[in-house]
This record gives structure tokens, sequence and C-alpha cells, in this order.
């Protein structure tokens, strides 16, 4: 009975993260057909507080230690 | 305060009675979605489960154009902006299968792909679609297939074989409401016929594979 319900709850989302129509712009970056972003279970619950704390970081990092004039700084 | 969308629904009353949500009128149709604090984020645990329930609720009442989890809105002219393109399209959807629902159902494949060599290609494009190629190629019972084809497909408004990823292929199919069981009871007579076969049958879902204009 609880696999099942584990089952449930992971289907469901499975669905809420990677099924639906995608905004332009706003989830998937793919080439050739191929997606390389897959925003699903894994990447949103673990990865995306990983992604944002290492932004922090890198951002913080850019106020402490401003580029040389000439360096290529992308956003 | 941002809005995480759910979905996009034909009338007023599809909406009514579901809490928690905010309604925003896009192109003679109304978008769901429901407030979340940027600073926590869309990775916040309970905005996933808050649009889940929601997702559920919604569903209970009627068929809507799932949007998939991750797009999101600061209000209603920013929705507007967003969405205004695809209204036409999910209007006619919405109207043409009214009272319907997706069901799916996965079947595992029999074998693991394997994985090209990256050092065997001369350039990054052949070596991503060798590794598409590869990861497409897991092999399914045929016997089966044809019996879910039959089983489901038969008794489906519309049906679609999907390859979603590396391991595995999936049948996507719509359903009116009153015949999930239906749908289930198939389920259970696949299952009965081919015990060996790995499969996954769920549902009923929102417009989400047909609702991607194919």
């Amino acid at each position: 009975m609880d696999e099942e319900r584990d089952l449930s709850l992971l289907e469901t989302l499975d669905h809420l993260l990677d099924r639906g129509v995608v905004i332009a712009g706003e989830a998937t970056i793919s080439i050739a057909g191929i997606d390389l972003v897959y925003l699903g279970l894994n990447v949103v619950l673990a990865n995306v507080d990983t992604l944002n704390r290492s932004r922090d970081r890198q951002l913080e990092a850019l106020k402490k230690e401003p580029p040389e004039v000439g360096d290529n700084v992308s956003s | 305060m941002r809005f995480a969308l759910i979905g996009a629904h034909l009338r007023e009353e599809d909406l009514e009675g579901v809490a928690g949500i905010e309604p925003f009128p896009v192109g003679g149709l109304l978008l769901s979605s429901i407030p979340y604090d940027p600073a926590g984020g869309l990775a916040d645990r309970q905005v996933i489960a808050s649009a889940a329930g929601v997702r559920s609720a919604l569903l209970a009442k009627e068929t809507f154009v799932a949007i998939r989890y991750g797009t999101s809105v600061t209000g209603p002219d920013d929705a507007l902006t967003k969405c205004r393109q695809f209204a036409g399209d999910w209007k006619d959807l919405l109207e043409k299968y009214r009272g319907t629902v997706e069901m799916t159902l996965k079947i595992a494949g029999s074998a693991a792909p394997l994985r090209p060599d990256r050092h065997q290609f001369s350039s990054g494009r052949a070596y991503l679609e060798e590794l598409h190629r590869s990861r497409s190629s897991s092999s399914i019972d045929e016997g089966f297939r044809a019996a879910v084809e039959n089983e489901l497909g038969g008794q489906a408004v519309r049906w679609r074989w999907v390859r979603r990823d590396d391991a595995g292929l999936e049948l996507a199919f719509l359903t009116h409401r009153e015949s999930t069981a239906k749908a289930r009871e198939a389920g259970l007579r696949l299952k009965e016929t081919y015990p060996g076969v790995p499969f996954l049958l769920s549902g009923p879902w929102p417009l989400e594979v047909f609702a991607d204009g194919k």
C-alpha cells in the first residue's frame, strides 16, 4: 500500500514537473531536438537550490573582486 | 510576490471553489496560478506541493491545458504578455476535448541502451545525434505493444506513442472522464496477459501531451 502511494506521488510530481506546455523562454533549452535541460524531479528538488547557492557565491565573488577593465564578464 | 502558472481554462466555472488560486484572463481563457514568495523560489517544497494539490483539484472540476511547472509571472500583465500568443490554440483544444482527460501507460524497455563513446565522433552534433538515437532504441515487447494499442487505443478518443526517456515508451491517450475505469480494467487485463512486462498505467491528467500542438 505504501509502495502504491509512493508511486502515485512520484507519478504526480513527474507530471507536474515534466509535462504540459512549455512557454518559450521559460523552461526548455534544446539542440537538434534533444533536451539539454530536464526540469525534472531531481533537478527541482535537489539541484536548483545548489545552483542558486552557486550563483549567489559567484555574484558575491564578483562584488568583492571587480573585474579588470577589458575582461569579458557574463551575467 | 510572483505567481506559478498551473493551467489554461475555458470557463470561469472550471475554477470555482478551488482554493488558493489567482486567475488571470488571457484571450478569452483564464489562467490559473498560485502565488509564491520569490525568496523561496519555485524549488520550495511547499510551493511544489501546493501546485500539485491545486492541479489535482482543478482537474477534478474540468479538463484544462497544463502549463509546465516552472513558468512564473509577476501578475496579470506579465501573464497576458507571455501567453496571449497561445490562447487561440488552447481555446480550440479545450473546446474540442472538453470532458476528456489524458491517461498514460509507460512501458519499461527490456535493456539499457549503450551510450556512444564521444571520442569516436568528429563533431559535437554527430555525437548528440548518436546519443539521441541510442537512447531511442530500447527494445519493447512487440506483442505487448500491439495489445496496448488494441486495448487502450481502441477505446481512446485519440492516442499517441511517445518516447520520453532513454529506457522506455509511453502511450498517451485521451479518454472521456466517465471511461477512466474502463481504461483501468484494460490495464488489469494487460497485466494478467503479460505478467512479465513492467508497465505503469496512470491518470487522469490534464491536457499535457495533446496540448503540444502536434
